[in-house]
């Protein structure tokens, strides 16, 4: 080494050292943890009625988030619509032909209910653990709460059926999967406990309900409309014998009457509209009511040909050759539109009074009380459709004023429930509803689980 | 803070004390090329041993301020071998040729964050390119300059659309949840290629309603890389793997392009700065059709009749287009007016030097009202503050405006090809008389939207950088340098789409008219600061590096959507109905970095050992460093066997990480309004509060090879790129109460081979030929899944967004033991409906083929790309076959369509496989007297004849076997549905130099 080079070796390790300082304090200073700028995090516990207010209000977004498309589907598979879709012949072709378990319109009917009722454990739970609210105030918030995951769990054995569902226990882990009479026994208890909540509710609830739930804002008033979910599981359990023996299960079509009892059951034709809704906004954030696509969306030209004429409820389509809408292959072709739905705001049912006075019919048949079942289906007849009543004698079997009250269903509740299909495949008269496309399939009587679902349980699927 | 306020006075006064002697003698000179004798730009030139030096002007002259006594001059330039040019103690003069560096042994290669070496000596096969590849043919996009360039670099556009949306994918698949980009460093300032979507989805519904209206993955986004201006560009680097990007740390493992814009120059001959002006004018042509059926005229009645048209009707339609409308070239069939004008100046007086330049563009599409304009300004500055104190500023302000039409999915008959495949080719649909036919079946008219739909998206743009070097010592045996560099990305983009309720497809959701405004802001800054030691003791070199970077991203997006709007009105203000959606990230993130380079024996040996420790925000622990190391050997042997000029054996390992995306460690929940009350429900996506980086390792081995006298290289790499920890979106049991489970676990390991040879077969002072090949060939598999794991499907992205339509339409799926890139169909097998393997997306190889030949003042150069295998699934097809319109089948494909009820869609699987003629250029050095005679001082000028993507020869039956749906996605790349077709280009060019 140089003398030079001797001296600058310290230079060197100076700066070296100054560079260390440098980085060690830059390093020092530690970043903030920063929040998720974009989305609420739910809390494990309801600290406030505000936020009480949100999770209701969100546990009935995450029902509406596709009950337009659960009706759409289950109304196609019931051959009362058609979405004829230039972009997309799926919605004709699965509901119709087959479903493919990869397809959305299998997710949409599972997946969001599924988070819906993760939405409602919390709630019931948030709710039990929550400082804000009074005994009383739980126990609505709790009956709430159980009454809308009911909902979900019938809404998704209605598209299940015999291929049965998971009863989701929030444990983390894959729920085994229940086949449908254990799903019905399950459904009605929770029913039954959210009744014995919503009872001890006191007055009134701690939140408020949208629009569509007037007149079922009150743990008193909310409960009619539980009653009327646990009437129409009484009365599948009461027939779900009945498609394979012929047989069914007294004393459940008893329940189902005492429910419809304690439900907003009502004779009186002007009360026939009365029940429980969605509503839609156009507001920002909010939905609009997907079934209201004058494009796509037309009637299953069955609805116009198997009606009794001069039916006043026809009133709900217009029948128009400009309206005509086909599949090229003449699969599905159709030139009637819908006309109850009125725009994209059109409200739409959960459960009306109609719907509960032709279950009641329903129920009183399966009893053997015909007469009293073909007076409720004849006052709907009359009130509703115009038409002259029908006579016990005109029947040539018993199962004809069966299909006399399902056809005032069909009528009365026409795209707006997804019922149809559910009592046609409940009452083993599936075939009846007719062949579609072409050439013509029988199609599905229920839809399959989602290919995510049936991933992750590595393909097996069977009921427990 | 008074100490360390001290510490910096000390360290300042310390290196004035210790700087030595101001120089004073001047040499001049000039740079040219051996072969042609013209003068060659840019090239580097330094006094050896020291840190004075320069660079040439466009006219290849330099000056440069020298000590006294005799010195060794070094002039590299990239694209040729380097020089070393022994001055004596009294020349002033220096002219220099450079031979044409066919091996590119003299590029210099970026080695850490704040060194570089001769790629003779790089243990990385790091490909780079040239100001001249960049910008011989127009691009859209500066990644299109890249296709076919380098091997293992994958290059693809998501569209025909003008104005970019490309992929690039470095050596596979590295990550399936995390960003699919390489980090773009311009200048040293990470700069963002954000995707921001313009916000189609408004009109399209492609995404449907569960993702509302705001803007998908479906509305064929731009890559904001495409917002720099190719002709800014002085060298382009790409580091491929963590072997070699492991010191850009965990946001490198998909690999880093590191570009440097060119820089001024002092000393030019005649005392004026350079001047290039480069004049194009072009135009496109469509280049790619999926076809239509022909229809007799009965045919054309019987379909009429199914659809419910009179007869009267199909005959008057059939007659007017002589049955057959070519709806393709009728929408795409424009050859719009291009241009381009380009000036540069780069000069600089004895302590300053500067480059600027001027772009002004625009490049219109082969449908009318679509198209991509570009201003860009530059101004690179660099100051000598005092000897070994340079200060350089760097900056650029672009602005885009670009119109791109509606294309991709569509679910309300608004894209072009979604109309095509629903109207039968009888129906004329051009408007007559201002009256727009309406399709039969999807009620639409895609002239009606072409003129009518306005989607302007404006970029304003602006990155800065400023960099200071201060050599705070410099000395026989060892210097030391600091450097502090910085910078900020900044840019706000624009969406304004305008659907008026006229529109056919409008009132069908009952809200018509449609306008949006989308507005995107995004901040990248980083700044750091490196120590560099080098130390010469004798004959080795150990440099060591050392340092800090901080840095801090943002991004907020707010996208309007306003429906049941006037006509007329294009206030976000003025609809009935109106949706908002907002986003807001913010990362930050610190970095420290060490390494050492060891240079020896008579620099033939390189050893490399490094380090980044790094922690972000993104991570479940914010405080937690995690650690990138990386490590290479090479070594040269010249005159090897007595075949080889040079022949090198190299290893490099690293490291490197893929961060978290900054939503990952957050389980949201989802918040809406139910008619105007607020609430919250639970999310979509369980999220991961221990989240950490994805890890790559790569171990990449090679030689690097040049022969007979440098008439021939070759570089041949093996690699392993094994990336662990890969953040997983689990699809989970939808019965959990959420779909998408977000967790560290499985392996995806990369096996590559790539190749790059160089040729001159011909090189003599009339005729030069000049070949390049590269190949590369790599092959992913899915090695591990976490416990319980055997396979999912990737079904979504990171944000919740689809990236595929499910199995029903083709789906990618993590397999262990499968290739990473599979395709995953329905199909009927035994009768039941079932999930199974259809193709694989990944290609079996690429290769490149570039060919330049100079025949005294022509030049003709050629591109070829050939990309064999990978598949990609044809949803356009499927749409078409729907309606029985497919070409070439009597039945238009209803029959192929028919499977598809029963479930399979196998059969719109194809294989991908494509040769791209890229690039054609035909250039001409006008004589000097023309020169003279037509530029009034110019120096140099030629005209150009140039064209991209002349040829495609693919058996691919859709109009491009590139496009991709989803846009870019590390998998689910394989999704053709209704782009926007490609198209050719075509420029005719004038370049003068001052």
């Amino acid at each position: 080494m140089t003398t030079n080079a001797m001296k600058q070796v310290p230079a060197v390790s100076r700066y070296s050292r100054y560079a260390a300082a440098i980085v060690l304090l830059a390093a020092a200073c530690s970043d903030p943890t920063l929040p998720d700028f974009n989305n609420p995090q739910l809390p494990p516990s309801i600290p406030t009625k505000v936020a009480l207010q949100e999770q209701v209000t969100g546990t009935l977004a995450g029902d509406r988030e596709q009950h337009a498309f659960f009706i759409l589907v289950l109304e196609t598979m019931g051959r009362d619509a058609y979405r004829i879709d230039g972009a997309d012949p799926r919605y004709i072709q699965q509901p119709l032909g087959q479903f493919s378990p990869g397809a959305f319109l299998v997710d949409f009917t599972w997946n969001s209910s599924y988070r819906t009722i993760r939405g409602s454990q919390a709630l019931a739970a948030g709710a039990e653990n929550s400082t804000a609210l009074n005994a009383a105030e739980k126990s609505g918030a709790a009956g709430f709460a159980r009454t809308i995951k009911g909902l979900e769990y019938i809404k998704l054995i209605e598209t299940r059926g015999n291929l049965g569902i998971p009863i989701a226990t929030g444990s983390g882990a894959l729920d085994p999967i229940s086949c449908q009479p254990k799903v019905l026994t399950y459904i009605s208890a929770l029913l039954d406990t959210a009744a014995t909540n919503l009872a001890a509710g006191g007055t009134d609830f701690a939140f408020s309900l949208p629009a569509g739930f007037a007149g079922f804002t009150t743990p008193a008033s909310f409960r009619e409309f539980n009653q009327a979910l646990a009437a129409k599981v009484h009365i599948y359990r009461g027939f779900q014998t009945f498609a394979a023996s012929g047989t069914v299960d007294v004393a459940e079509l008893n329940a189902a009457l005492t429910a419809l009892d304690a439900s907003f059951y009502s004779t009186d034709p002007a009360d026939f509209r009365v029940g429980v809704y969605h509503t839609y906004s156009t507001s920002s954030g909010d939905l609009l009511n997907g079934n209201y696509s004058r494009d796509v969306i037309r009637a299953n030209p069955k609805v116009l040909n198997q009606a009794d004429a001069g039916d006043r409820r026809l009133s709900k389509i217009q029948q128009d050759p400009a309206f005509q809408k086909a599949l090229p292959d003449n699969s599905a072709s159709s030139d009637i539109i819908f006309l109850n739905i009125t725009g994209p705001t059109t409200p739409l049912p959960i459960m009306i009074d109609e719907q509960l006075v032709l279950m009641r019919a329903e129920a009183l048949w399966g009893l053997n009380r015909d007469a009293e079942a073909l007076a409720l289906s004849n006052l709907v007849r009359q009130s509703s459709g115009g038409l002259a009543p029908r006579t016990l004698a005109s029947f040539a079997t018993r199962l004809d004023i069966l299909r006399e009250i399902l056809k005032q269903k069909r009528y009365s509740l026409l795209f707006e429930s997804g019922d149809r299909l559910v009592d046609y495949r409940m009452f083993g008269l599936y075939p009846e509803l007719g062949m579609e496309l072409n050439p013509p399939v029988p199609g599905p009587q229920v839809i399959p689980f989602p290919s995510s679902e049936a991933n992750a349980r590595n393909g097996e699927l069977a009921c427990q | 803070m008074p100490r360390a306020t001290s510490f910096f006075a000390l360290l300042f006064l310390s290196v004035i004390v210790t700087s030595p002697a101001v120089a004073q003698r001047r040499i001049t000179g000039r740079v040219t090329d051996q072969a042609s004798g013209q003068p060659v730009s840019g090239a580097a030139i330094q006094v050896q041993g020291t840190p004075f030096g320069t660079s040439a002007s466009d006219s290849g002259t330099f000056a440069l301020q020298v000590p006294e006594g005799p010195i060794v001059l070094v002039v590299r330039r990239i694209g040729y071998s380097r020089q070393e040019i022994p001055i004596s103690a009294t020349e002033t003069r220096a002219d220099v040729s450079l031979r044409r560096d066919v091996l590119q042994l003299e590029t210099l290669v970026t080695t850490g964050a704040a060194t570089s070496v001769a790629k003779r000596n790089a243990a990385n096969d790091v490909a780079s390119v040239s100001a001249e590849q960049m910008s011989r043919v127009s691009a859209p996009s500066l990644e299109n300059a890249l296709a076919g360039r380098i091997a293992g670099a994958q290059v693809s556009a998501n569209s025909g659309a003008p104005g970019g949306g490309n992929q690039v994918r470095l050596r596979g698949v590295t990550s399936v949840f995390g960003s699919a980009d390489p980090l773009y460093v311009v200048d040293g300032v990470i700069v963002s290629n954000e995707v921001i979507q313009p916000g189609l989805n408004a009109i399209t519904a492609a995404a449907r309603t569960a993702m509302g209206s705001n803007a998908s993955n479906q509305d064929n986004g731009v890559n904001r890389i495409a917002d720099l201006n190719p002709n800014d560009i002085e060298s382009l680097e790409v580091l491929k793997g963590a072997s070699a990007s492991a010191i850009y740390g965990s946001k490198a493992a998909n690999g880093v392009i590191i570009i440097k814009t060119k820089q001024g120059a002092t000393g030019s001959a005649t005392g004026y700065p350079a001047v290039d002006v480069v004049q194009r004018f072009g135009t496109r042509s469509l280049s790619g059709k999926y076809g239509a059926r022909r229809f007799t005229l009965d045919e054309a009645r019987q379909y009429g009749a199914t659809i419910g048209m009179s007869q009267a009707d199909v005959d008057a339609n059939f007659n007017s287009c002589g049955g057959f409308c070519d709806f393709e070239e009728q929408l795409f069939g424009e050859h719009p007016f291009n241009y381009e004008t380009s000036v540069s100046v780069r000069g600089g007086l004895s302590q300053t030097s500067y480059f600027a330049s001027g772009f002004n563009g625009y490049d219109g599409g082969v449908q009318k009202n679509t198209g991509y304009r570009k201003q860009s300004v530059r101004l690179n500055l660099t100051q000598l503050i005092r000897p070994g104190l340079t200060l350089t500023v760097n900056n650029n302000l672009v602005r885009t405006l670009t119109s791109r039409g509606v294309s991709n999915n569509d679910n309300v008959n608004v894209t072009p090809y979604f109309v095509f495949a629903t109207t039968p080719s009888w129906f004329d649909m051009r408007p007559t008389g201002g009256v727009y036919p309406v399709t039969p079946i999807a009620i639409s008219n895609v002239f009606q939207d072409r003129d009518l739909i306005r989607s302007p998206e404006e970029v304003y743009r602006l990155i800065s950088s400023a960099s200071a070097a201060y050599s705070a010592f410099t000395g026989d045996r060892q210097s030391l340098t600091f450097k502090l560099d910085g910078g900020v990305d900044r840019f706000n983009q624009q969406d304004n789409i305008v659907s008026p309720r006229i529109l056919y497809f409008e009132p069908n959701d009952g809200l018509p008219g449609t306008v949006t405004s989308l507005s995107g802001n995004v901040l990248r800054a980083n700044a750091n600061f490196s120590v560099i030691h080098e130390f010469r003791p004798g004959s080795w070199t150990a440099t060591t590096s050392a340092g800090l970077q901080r840095e801090i991203s943002q991004q907020r997006s707010t996208n309007i959507v306003t429906r049941d709007v006037l006509l007329g009105q294009e206030n976000i203000n003025r609809g009935a109905a109106t949706e908002v959606y907002a986003d807001r990230q913010e990362v930050r993130g610190l970095a420290l970095f060490g390494q050492e380079e060891f240079l020896g024996m008579d620099e033939r040996l390189l050893a490399t050992v490094g380090a980044r420790a790094e922690r972000s925000t993104v991570n479940g622990d914010v405080d937690k460093f995690y650690f990138f190391p990386k490590a290479s050997l090479s070594f040269r042997m010249p005159g090897l066997l007595g075949i080889f000029d040079e022949f090198k054996p190299r290893v490099a390992f690293g490291q490197s990480g893929n961060q978290p995306l900054y939503i990952q460690k957050y389980t949201p929940g989802i918040f809406t309004t139910y008619t105007g009350q607020n609430a919250v429900q639970p999310g979509l996506i369980q999220g991961n509060p221990t989240i950490r980086p994805e890890r790559e390792t790569e171990l990449e081995g090679g030689v690097d090879a040049s022969l007979w006298n440098q008439r021939a290289s070759i570089a041949l790499t093996f690699y392993q790129k094994t990336i662990r920890d890969l953040i997983l979106h689990f699809v989970t049991a939808p019965s959990l109460g959420y779909q998408v489970d977000i967790r560290n676990g499985g392996t995806i390991r990369n096996r590559g081979t790539e190749m790059a040879l160089a040729l001159t077969p011909i090189s003599s002072e009339r005729f030069d030929w000049l070949s390049r090949v590269t190949f590369a060939r790599n092959v992913g598999i899915v090695t591990a899944l976490p416990p319980g794991v055997t396979a999912f499907n990737v079904e979504r992205d990171a944000s919740g967004q689809r990236v595929a339509f499910g199995s029903g339409y083709g789906i990618g799926r993590l397999e262990v033991g499968k290739r990473v890139t599979q395709i995953i169909a329905t199909d009927s097998v035994g009768g039941t409906v079932q999930e199974i393997q259809k193709g694989d997306a990944a290609p079996d190889f690429t290769m490149g083929f570039a060919n330049d030949f100079s025949f005294g003042k022509l030049k003709l150069t050629s591109l070829i790309d050939w990309s064999r295998g990978g598949d990609l699934v044809n949803i356009t097809m499927d749409v078409y076959d729907a309606f029985g319109l497919s070409p070439g089948l009597a039945d238009g494909g209803l029959n192929r369509a028919k499977r598809n009820d029963q479930l399979g869609v196998s059969q719109y699987v194809f294989d991908a496989s494509f040769v791209k003629l890229r690039e054609l250029t035909l250039s001409y050095a006008l004589p000097s007297g023309f020169t003279n005679r037509f530029f009034r001082g110019a120096s140099s000028s030629r005209i150009e004849f140039s064209g991209r993507n002349l040829v495609t020869w693919s058996d691919y039956p859709g109009v491009d076997p590139e496009v991709s749906n989803f846009g870019s996605q590390q998998i689910a790349r394989f999704i053709d549905l209704a782009p926007y077709p490609p198209s050719r280009t075509f420029y005719f060019t004038i370049a003068v130099g001052y």
